[in-house]
C-alpha cells in the first residue's frame, strides 16, 4: 500500500532585505517546478559582509558559492558572514567550499563566520569533525 | 532482488526509464552533476510514498547525494540509484560504471574534499560496496524509526 503524502519540500519567499542587496547571483535547480532554487546574496554592511546561502548545496550548486565566496576573499574582505539559516541541505560537496574559503580567508588574514546553519546542517559539521575548525555563531 | 515489475515510466524529474515494484524502485541518471540533485528528489518521492517519517527521508537524501556525487565524479557514467523499503530498513544502492576505488578516508579538517564516505559511515546502519562485473556498487542500510535519535 502506498499512504498519500505530500513531499513538503520547502519554499521561501522574498523577504525585505532584498533591498539592500549589493548582489544576487542565483542558479536555478533543475527541478522544473521550482521551489528549491540555489540562490546566494551578498550584502556590504561596511565592517563586514554578509553572504546570505538559501536552497541546497550540493556538487550542481557549490561552484557558484565557491566562485563567490572566493571573489569576495580575494579583493580584500577581511570579515565574510555566512547566513545558513535559508540553507535547507548541504552535503559534503557544500563543506568542502565552506572548507576552502575559511583557509584562503586565514591566508589572507581575514575570517570566515557561520550563521544560524539549521540543525540538520549543523549535525554534518559535527559528525565531519568541522565544527570546532569553524566559527559557528546561532 | 529482481520482482515482477508493477509500472515503469518514464520520470519526469530527469531520470531515465524506471520501474517500481511495492517498495522497490530504481532509475538511471545521467553522468551530469544536476542528478545529485534529481536523485534525492526521487528518492524523496518514493519514500514519501511509502510513509516513510520525514526525519529518516532527510538522512537517506544526504546518503544519496554523497554516492551519487561520487559516483559522477569518480565514474563520470550514468548512475543507477535503487531503494527497497522493507519492514524495518532502507536500502539505497547506487551503481555506477566506473571500477574506481571505494576509499575511507581518515577526518582531516584541512582538505576540501573526500568527507562524503565519512558521512555515510557516520550515519549508516550498515554500508558496503562491491563490483558487479559492469561497474561499482555502494550501498548503505538504515533502519527506521529512531536513527536520527542516536
Amino acid at each position: 500500500m502506498e499512504p498519500a503524502r505530500s513531499c513538503g519540500s520547502s519554499s521561501f519567499t522574498p523577504e525585505s532585505w532584498l533591498g539592500s542587496l549589493t548582489a544576487v547571483v542565483s542558479r536555478s535547480s533543475d527541478t522544473p517546478a521550482g521551489g528549491d532554487d540555489f540562490r546566494i546574496s551578498v550584502r556590504d554592511d561596511g565592517d563586514a559582509v554578509t553572504v546570505t546561502v538559501e536552497g541546497e548545496v550540493d556538487v550542481a550548486t557549490a561552484p557558484a558559492l565557491r566562485d563567490e565566496l572566493y571573489r569576495l576573499i580575494d579583493r580584500g574582505t577581511k570579515r565574510i558572514v555566512v547566513d545558513l539559516a535559508g540553507m535547507d541541505f548541504i552535503d559534503s560537496t557544500g563543506l568542502g567550499v565552506f572548507v576552502g574559503a575559511l583557509k584562503r580567508s586565514r591566508e589572507g588574514g581575514g575570517e570566515l563566520e557561520l550563521r544560524s546553519p539549521k540543525p540538520a546542517a549543523r549535525k554534518i559539521f559535527d559528525i565531519t569533525g568541522l565544527s570546532s575548525a569553524f566559527n559557528i555563531a546561532g | 532482488m529482481n520482482l515482477p515489475t508493477s509500472r515503469a515510466r518514464s520520470d519526469p524529474s530527469g531520470g531515465g526509464p524506471r520501474s517500481e515494484t511495492n517498495g522497490e524502485i530504481s532509475t538511471v541518471f545521467p553522468a551530469v552533476a544536476p542528478s545529485a540533485s534529481s536523485a534525492r528528489r526521487f528518492v524523496a518521492a518514493a519514500l514519501h510514498r511509502w510513509g516513510c517519517p520525514d526525519a529518516l527521508v532527510d538522512l537517506v537524501l544526504l546518503l544519496t547525494s554523497e554516492l551519487v556525487t561520487n559516483a559522477y565524479r569518480h565514474a563520470g557514467s550514468e548512475t543507477r540509484v535503487s531503494i527497497r523499503c522493507d519492514e524495518d530498513r532502507i536500502r539505497v544502492e547506487v551503481s555506477d560504471k566506473g571500477g574506481g576505488e571505494v576509499q575511507l578516508r581518515p577526518f582531516d579538517e584541512n582538505r576540501t574534499d573526500g568527507r562524503g564516505l565519512q558521512i555515510v559511515d557516520a550515519l549508516a546502519e550498515r554500508w558496503g560496496h562491491h563490483s558487479d562485473g559492469a561497474g561499482t556498487v555502494v550501498w548503505f542500510e538504515l533502519v527506521h524509526p529512531g536513527v536520527m535519535a542516536r
